[in-house]
């Protein structure tokens, strides 16, 4: 093989090579994530529930709280395409808006548990003393010990039930698995040849973790908090489902399916699409979590 | 072996120590009166004054705290504020439902997931590891709720198979309560299933590529003594830790599913609490099921200490 082939049919290589390799890093990851099929059909689920949610005004057909008392229980019909509840609201455009209330609620208790988690794991992680170990891990335990939306319901009932408070609520529930994570990497990372180098080369302990040891948290913790998206998603509709949650006559999947269910022998619609939406939005950064795991860390492959 | 039990029970104690100041604090300190929650912000002061001093309010915190921890070690968990009655009590009646709906679904979920888990490991690429992957990221991504009512809607309105709530108790009529309880049991096992599933399958597929599992092919073993006598035992260790895991998930899913099927069981007894902000039940019965939970899981983690000698050294 001459020269010139053997560039060619190596160039996406080379082209890899001449990367810092930071860079090249991510483009190897990408390229790992697009070979998966799932990751693609978890990517398309979420960016259409992405559209919903934000042209929602334009893609509902309807006022998704405004009641038609003369039009109760519709079935699916051109007017109405999914129906109507028993207020006479159309359920297709409540659960367009519906997309909202999980992907904020979903997105801000993820970023509230990184912000929880994170610190509290690279504390506990960085230094082992007995703060660590007696305090921070073992609070950290305690908390796991309960079924994540039971301690979800106790934080709720104690802020009072709204939106707000059962996004505050799913934060702080999904939290320790991020301290949890992130410490166990640390330990790790910590204990890596090229930390003791910087260590020797007199670099402070904010120099340390900001230039050797995020970076690596980087990959894990995505990981983690686009599968904990999809359990915190679950959990908003688990509260709302409960009454906790979103309060009426905001439009939220888990409240629809709640109120739903008591005429599904009237109309199954009104229980069947807010349901559905559920099941697909969480399949779909499951799917999403999954693909990123292997793409990001292949030991972690199951 | 012995030091390890030891150690893994202190823990036990501390952390639910920790539980229980975790219930305290969120119930306690966290913005919102329980007054206001209870009676409204726009109460007259002098009812506001009765429940403070009914609920004991105007105590210091760390009183308050001990007079609960203490009650507790006496076997009193307080009263309901609404009912009056000994949340010991309430916790009695309401224990069994939601023990053999608990039981009935581990149940169920073993006996799908580990034979299909094992087969899929075993078969990887088949028609049914294909399928089965498919139900198990299908089912993971299920709302209990949704099941639930999936189930009601096609078993009980449609078909008419199963009634489609209500709860009768065992030892009156066994065959009414296996019927009622069927429909909540699978619905609560579903997530479980998919999770044990994928672990078999993953921990199957680990460890028939591990050297011994080859020297016992190469002693020309039957494929079902290489898979349970060398594969299966080793392949278990890590569904165990799911398995630990799943007892917690189980009472989540009975918390929403004992409303749907009007089971009552202790989830429907916390939710009802919770809806009458009844303050005292939330506390003890929330402190109750983390001390549960703790247990089974430091039971899980024993016991397979005591199988996998690696565990307790490392």
């Amino acid at each position: 093989m001459n020269e010139r082939a053997y560039l060619a049919s190596n160039s996406t290589a080379i082209a890899l090579a001449e990367l810092p390799a930071p860079e090249r890093r991510w483009r190897a990851m990408i390229r790992r994530y697009g070979r998966r099929r799932l990751g693609w059909i978890g990517a398309a689920i979420v960016a259409l529930a992405v559209v919903l949610a934000v042209f929602a005004p334009l893609i509902a057909t309807h006022d998704p709280v405004e009641a038609d008392f003369g039009n109760v229980h519709a079935q699916p019909s051109r007017e109405h395409w999914l129906g109507t509840d028993q207020l006479g609201r159309d359920t297709f455009s409540r659960v367009v808006y519906g997309s909202r209330v999980s992907l904020r609620v979903g997105c801000i208790a993820i970023v509230i548990a990184v912000g929880i988690g994170l610190p509290l794991g690279l504390i506990a992680g960085y230094n082992t003393g007995w703060i660590d170990h007696l305090l921070i891990m073992r609070v950290m335990d305690a908390m796991m010990a309960f079924p994540p939306l039971v301690l979800a319901l106790v934080i709720v009932v104690a802020l009072g039930p709204s939106i707000n408070n059962a996004l505050i609520a799913i934060g702080i529930t999904y939290s320790p698995g991020f301290a949890r994570l992130v410490r166990g990497t640390v330990l790790s990372v910590r204990e890596e040849p090229y930390v003791d180098a910087a260590r020797a080369l007199g670099a402070s302990t904010p120099r340390i973790i900001i230039q050797h040891i995020l970076p690596n948290l980087m990959s894990p913790v995505i990981v983690l908090a686009s599968l904990a998206l999809a359990g915190a998603i679950l959990a908003e509709a688990g509260l709302s489902f409960l009454g906790v949650g979103a309060q009426p006559p905001t439009p939220a999947w888990g409240s629809m399916l709640n109120t739903g269910r008591q005429f599904i022998e009237t109309n199954m619609w009104e229980s069947i699409a807010p349901g559905t939406a559920i099941m697909l939005v969480v399949m779909g950064f499951n799917f999403i979590g999954d693909s990123l795991r292997d793409a990001l860390d292949p030991r972690l492959r199951t | 072996m012995w030091s390890y039990v030891a150690q893994r029970l202190i823990l036990v104690v501390l952390v639910a120590f920790l539980v229980s100041i975790l219930i305290f604090v969120c119930l306690n300190f966290l913005p919102g009166s329980p007054v206001d929650a209870i009676l409204g912000p726009n109460a007259p002061a002098e009812q506001r004054q009765e429940l403070i001093k009914a609920m004991n309010l105007d105590a210091p915190p760390v009183q308050r705290y001990l007079e609960w921890i203490g009650g507790i070690f006496r076997g009193d968990m307080g009263k309901s504020i609404h009912s009056r009655e000994e949340v010991s009590t309430l916790i009695k009646q309401r224990f069994p439902a939601t023990l053999e709906l608990g039981l009935l679904s581990l149940i169920l979920s073993l006996s799908i997931s580990l034979p299909i888990g094992i087969y899929s490991g075993i078969r990887r690429g088949s028609v049914g590891d294909v399928l089965g992957t498919a139900f198990a990221m299908a089912a993971v991504s299920m709302p209990v709720f949704w099941t639930g009512i999936l189930l009601i809607l096609f078993f009980s309105l449609k078909l008419g198979w199963f009634p489609a709530s209500g709860y009768v108790p065992f030892v009156e009529d066994p065959l009414q309560n296996l019927k009622l309880m069927v429909l909540p049991a699978i619905a609560i096992s579903t997530t479980s299933t998919a999770m044990v599933m994928r672990q078999t399958r993953s921990g199957i597929l680990e460890v028939l590529s591990q050297d011994y599992v080859r020297t016992a092919w190469a002693k020309g073993l039957r494929e079902r003594t290489v898979v349970i006598r060398h594969a299966f035992r080793n392949a278990m260790i890590p569904v165990m830790t799911v398995l630990g895991f799943q007892v917690a998930m189980i009472f989540a899913g009975a918390v929403l599913v004992e409303t749907i099927f009007a089971i009552p069981g202790m989830g429907r007894l916390l939710v009802d609490a919770i809806y009458s902000r009844d303050f005292v039940v939330v506390q003890s019965v929330a402190l109750f099921v983390g001390i549960l939970v703790l247990l089974v899981n430091t039971a899980v983690d024993v016991s397979y200490a005591f199988i996998d000698p690696r565990i307790r050294l490392r």
